[in-house]
């Protein structure tokens, strides 16, 4: 079980986005199941929503190729709900959640 | 459970009884006030929940069968018929009485109430096709923290291509946030894994409820550029879709709203588990729909959480006591202060006099602010005759109104308490005996309502306080063969229209031939004449024949601290109250015989001090005159020395100095010498009726 950290830039913008995403897909490819991922995002001062996109379809990503999926936000300076403006506090939303579901359902199949 | 808390519950349920009453006064002029229905019932709601929660059980239970009926006749959009106002009314004095006495209670009467309340409910039809008319009138939301706004659903899902055309959907939505309170929801349910994404595609849309006074116009201006790209969906909701008056609505109860059948939501809420969770997992609910029933109560929260914080921020409940013991430290600051500046003053040391003149104006200002914490609106007080007068209506069979006005006239909560009596009195006397019934006020050319006006006005240190109607006046003729039946005044004496008057405030005096228990008993007026005295104010009557009577307090605005000017007749030293003072300027002495004083082109009564208050000492050359103003006239008093502005504790003074004619207190001096507060109306009306005083 590897475990592998990502970091996000300190711009993460729409101009951004493409560069991003294809670190994490090189990520994710690298990456077998059961894996660990974590996407580090302590650094990333500027952002818009499209960040927020992409941290969704990473995560829907690792579900689908059962890979542990972590965002460390350790100063809770960009949580997800608040890059949406989104008030409710939905799986998503929570890196703490996200991870503990990927687990969930990861050791739910081992069953 | 912590005394504290239960005397804050005390004070909280006797206020929303207050309120409650109030209320019901209304529905029962206008029984198809929403408003007022709705508040009544909030009210209502409120004392059921906090007197259980305090242990008040009886009273709980009670509040709820009351409730119900109010709430039978508010959600059915029913008028508030007089049988049920009267029955709420009636429920509310038991209310009280429950709390008042939480171990006891009367079996018979709640039995009778209970079985009343129940019957009503049940001879209540539903509403008909009539009613509905009245459905805008009655309409349920009623909200008081939003009844000028009106809430928008917005879904806003941003064309694909809107990032790649430079615009950020978050700042739409941002925008649209600073028009009001708002909740938003983000919907990420469309974005494909990773590897499917194209990045600069935007596959997030939002749902945006916003509680704001904006149109729909102004929120579609904030899409002018998306209009046509992007899809915006815009539809104004009813607040009773979340929310029940002032209430959150619970999540069974929204989504019973939106139509969701009643039979799910049953079996979820018996599983005792997050009913959403119950709904989306085990019945195959779409999460889209409770989804937006959680982000609908969660807007209801924020709008409620919001007009409680502003409530909380606004305003902040304080003992009474405590507020005393602050003016009463003041008090003793503001002596203690008047002794530093005179021994610096003394001591001629010019560097500490400027500290002393800063910490004067300090305690000047906390003086007033203390001051200003215990003033309170006399509407507190006014509302309370609103039932009196009603209850008085109904019990003399008479038709009487109750008119307010200057209830935002502010007054030291100690007078305000110390005055429920004594307009008690006087507004049973104007409803007994002044007012005149229905058919005698048609024969003599008179609206069939008889009015009681209650009134308040500032006036200097004074509030001027009156009880008018509009009724028959007093019998003169009847007051005086009254007075000589009871030995009061001699069979041959004779009064002018003033002094008779003036008889009606004897001891045990009434004209009334029948004694009932709304007055007539000859106990009023000389005990309301004496309570008003002992608040260092005065009583006086007025009145035209078949025109009405107006009965007059004028009642000092504070019984603590006065800003005043010092005075010096010989030895001894008087304060008048500051607000008072018109004018003042010296003159040569005048001979003892003059009684008035050429100002201008005025004419103003004018009296020595060494007359009024007899002074043996030789009196100096000169006189320094004072000129006060007494409401709408003035008076001129002559003293030895004007010694200048001094802020006075007011000290009371001892029965016996009490009814010495023109003093209504005392105040300790800087040099520890006392010094008597001068009451200026009570000088005026000594110096025009002639009376000398304190020779003696």
């Amino acid at each position: 079980m590897a475990k592998r950290v990502i970091d996000a830039p300190a711009k993460a913008c729409i101009e951004d986005i493409q560069a991003i995403q294809s670190s994490l897909l090189q990520a994710f490819k690298e990456s077998k199941s059961g894996d660990t991922l974590v996407f580090n995002i302590d650094a990333v001062r500027k952002t818009d929503s499209s960040f927020a996109q992409l941290i969704i379809a990473a995560a829907a990503e690792a579900e689908a190729r059962s890979v542990v999926w972590t965002v460390q936000d350790s100063n809770n300076a960009n949580p997800l709900s608040e890059l949406l403006l989104c008030a409710s506090s939905c799986e998503l939303c929570s890196s703490k959640d996200v991870r503990q579901r990927a687990k969930s359902e990861q050791q739910e199949k081992r069953v | 459970m912590n005394d504290k808390l239960i005397e804050t519950f005390l004070e909280e349920a006797l206020e929303l009884l207050d309120g409650l009453e109030e209320h019901l006064l209304v529905l029962e002029k206008n029984p198809i006030d929403s408003d007022a229905m709705n508040a009544a019932f909030r009210a209502l709601h409120s004392i059921k929940g906090s007197a259980s929660m305090f242990g008040f059980e009886k009273a709980g239970t009670f509040a709820h069968e009351v409730e119900a009926a109010l709430d039978h006749f508010r959600t059915n959009m029913k008028p508030a018929i007089p049988e049920l106002t009267e029955l709420v009314l009636q429920s509310r004095d038991y209310l009280r009485w429950l709390i008042d006495n939480p171990e006891g209670s009367n079996d018979e009467l709640e039995a009778v109430l209970k079985r009343d309340l129940a019957a009503l409910i049940s001879k209540s039809p539903e509403p008909e096709a009539a009613a509905a008319v009245q459905k805008s009138a009655i309409s349920k939301p009623a909200s008081s923290l939003s009844s000028p706004d009106r809430t928008w659903s917005i879904i806003f899902t941003p064309s694909r291509d809107i990032y790649r055309r430079g615009v950020r959907p978050e700042s739409l939505v941002k925008e649209l946030q600073a028009l009001g309170k708002s909740s938003v929801r983000a919907y990420c349910a469309a974005v494909p894994p990773l590897s499917q994404l194209n990045s600069e595609d935007c596959w997030l849309s939002w749902k945006i409820l916003l509680t704001t006074k904006v149109d729909e116009a102004a929120i579609r201006d904030i899409f002018i550029f998306e209009e046509g790209i992007s899809e915006i969906k815009i539809e104004e909701i009813s607040h009773d879709e979340f929310m029940d008056g002032d209430e959150v609505k619970r999540l069974g109860e929204i989504l019973s709203y939106k139509q969701f059948p009643a039979d799910s939501i049953q079996q979820a809420l018996k599983k005792q588990r997050p009913i959403g969770e119950i709904l989306i997992s085990e019945m195959n609910t779409a999460p889209e729909l409770v989804e937006d029933a959680l982000l609908e109560q969660q807007h209801a929260r924020t709008l409620t959480q919001n007009s409680k914080e502003d409530t909380e921020r606004k305003t902040i409940r304080i003992r009474s006591e405590k507020l005393d013991i602050l003016l009463n430290l003041v008090g003793e600051l503001v002596t203690v202060q008047a002794q530093l500046s005179q021994a610096v003053k003394d001591s001629g040391d010019r560097h500490v006099q400027g500290i002393t003149d800063y910490v004067k104006r300090l305690a000047s200002e906390l003086r007033a602010t203390s001051m200003e914490l215990r003033l309170v609106p006399v509407d507190s007080l006014f509302a309370k005759f609103k039932r009196l007068v009603r209850d008085l209506s109904k019990q003399l069979d008479k038709e009487l109104e109750l008119k307010v006005e200057g209830g935002e006239t502010e007054i030291d909560k100690s007078v305000i308490d110390t005055l429920t009596d004594p307009l008690m009195h006087l507004v049973r006397n104007a409803a007994d005996h002044g007012l005149e019934d229905s058919a005698e006020r048609e024969r003599k050319g008179k609206p069939r309502v008889g009015t009681i006006v209650l009134s308040a006005v500032h006036a200097g240190a004074f509030v001027r306080i009156s009880v008018r109607d509009d009724g028959r006046g007093l019998n003169r003729t009847r007051i005086l063969e009254r007075a000589v039946e009871r030995g009061i005044v001699a069979a041959d004496a004779k009064l002018s229209s003033d002094e008779i008057d003036q008889l009606i405030f004897q001891p045990g005096f009434s004209t009334a031939s029948v004694i009932s228990n709304v007055s007539g008993r000859g106990v009023g007026l000389d005990v309301v004449k004496t309570a008003i005295k002992q608040l260092g104010g005065n009583l006086s009557v007025g009145m035209r024949e078949g025109e009405g009577t107006e009965f007059t307090l004028d009642i000092p605005l504070t019984l603590a601290i006065i800003d005043g000017f010092l005075v010096r007749s010989g030895r001894r030293m008087y304060v008048i109250p500051l607000s008072s003072v018109d004018s003042c300027f010296d003159r040569p002495r005048p001979p003892r015989t003059e009684r008035l004083l050429t100002h201008g082109a005025e004419f103003i009564p004018y009296a020595s001090s060494r007359t009024l208050f007899g002074e043996d000492e030789a009196a100096p050359e000169r006189e320094e005159l004072v000129i006060v103003n007494i409401f709408d006239a003035k008076l001129a008093l002559g003293f030895d020395q004007v010694m200048g502005g001094y802020q006075t504790v007011i000290k009371p003074i001892g029965e016996v100095a009490r009814f010495v004619p023109g003093v209504s207190g005392a105040a300790i001096l800087a040099d520890g010498n006392i010094a008597l507060i001068l009451d200026i109306a009570a000088l005026a009306r000594q110096i025009k009726s002639g009376e000398r005083t304190a020779k003696s």
